[in-house]
């Protein structure tokens, strides 16, 4: 019992350690609303339409930045993830004179990192987590042993 | 009653001694406004970031070396949270840089010199879009600048 709890309190504190180096220290960029990267493929008459499409956009709702790009006929928008890139397309399509279609960009050749970024991202979460459950154990545990150890001689 | 007297008196005494300190905060020069103050904030430095970023995605010249990152929005906001706090903690901000050198970051990708000055072409773009003044572009540059030999041609 009492090695379970040197390891549920060791355990805790490797995992507040490895939190507190990925948390810390703490930059305003954290708190930014997250955002994602569309790109769609405008057949824009001329640059002049592409401009007003990215000017239209950047006035939408969710939309932190938009570009029209002349040479590669693309119109990029940056926006919050609770606008969708097909709602986001619909109302480029009601604009354009031309139907829209999302640039879907070639996968990259060469070696790829195998951990996905998406369990990198929740890392954090998952080593405070860890830290607080495992402490709450091993205070229980220890509670549990301490109690037994008073009751003891009482018991008839 | 005596008691209130010198309650008053400690009350007045306390108040002259602030108001001493005001008048001599008052002379005090305040100091100039760093880059990050004259950029506007972190929410500025976010605005223009989220710019440059879509200026890359529609850029040709350099938008595949973007593709994964693009695909990806853990890597975009990966890479948007390390640009962002890259300008912040540059210019003098309260943020601090935690991502990858640049020479670590962009070892073995052989990037070009045309693609350096691309990219450099977008964020001038992006400042350009909020109107960002000379003094404040130039400085920014130059913080960024000397990063060049570490990101091109490693």
């Amino acid at each position: 019992m009492r090695k379970l709890s040197f390891f549920l309190v060791l355990t805790s504190l490797l995992c507040f350690t490895g939190w507190l180096r990925v948390a810390t220290p703490y930059s305003p960029s954290q708190d930014l609303p997250l955002i994602s990267i569309t790109a769609f493929e405008v057949h824009a008459p001329d640059e002049s339409a592409g401009q007003a499409l990215a000017q239209a956009a950047r006035g939408w709702q969710g939309v932190t930045a938009a570009t029209y790009n002349v040479h590669s006929g693309l119109l990029v928008l940056s926006h919050t993830l609770d606008q969708s890139a097909a709602n986001l397309q619909s109302r480029i399509d009601i604009l354009s004179p031309q139907p829209v279609s999302i640039k879907v960009f070639p996968e990259p050749a060469g070696a790829k990192c195998p951990v996905p970024a998406s369990a990198l991202a929740v890392l954090p979460a998952i080593l405070l987590g860890g830290s607080v459950v495992t402490l709450i154990l091993a205070i229980m545990l220890f509670i549990s042993n301490e109690k037994r150890w008073i009751m003891a001689p009482l018991q008839p | 009653m005596k008691n209130y007297l010198v309650l008053l008196t400690f009350l007045s005494l306390t108040l002259t001694g602030m108001s001493c300190g005001e008048s001599k905060d008052d002379l005090t020069p305040t100091p100039a406004p760093n880059l990050y103050e004259r950029l506007g904030g972190i929410n500025a430095i976010t605005a223009v970031v989220d710019q440059f970023l879509a200026n890359v995605v529609a850029d040709n010249a350099i938008n595949a070396r973007f593709a994964a990152t693009v695909a990806d929005p853990f890597r975009t906001q990966l890479l948007r949270n390390n640009l962002i706090d890259q300008i912040c903690a540059g210019s003098g901000g309260p943020c601090q840089y935690k991502g990858k050198t640049m020479l670590e970051a962009h070892q073995g990708m052989l990037i070009t010199e045309a693609e350096f000055n691309a990219l450099v072409g977008d964020l001038v773009a992006a400042l350009d879009q909020f109107n960002v003044p000379t003094q404040e572009k130039n400085d920014l540059l130059a913080i960024l600048g000397p990063m060049k030999t570490d990101i091109v041609d490693q």
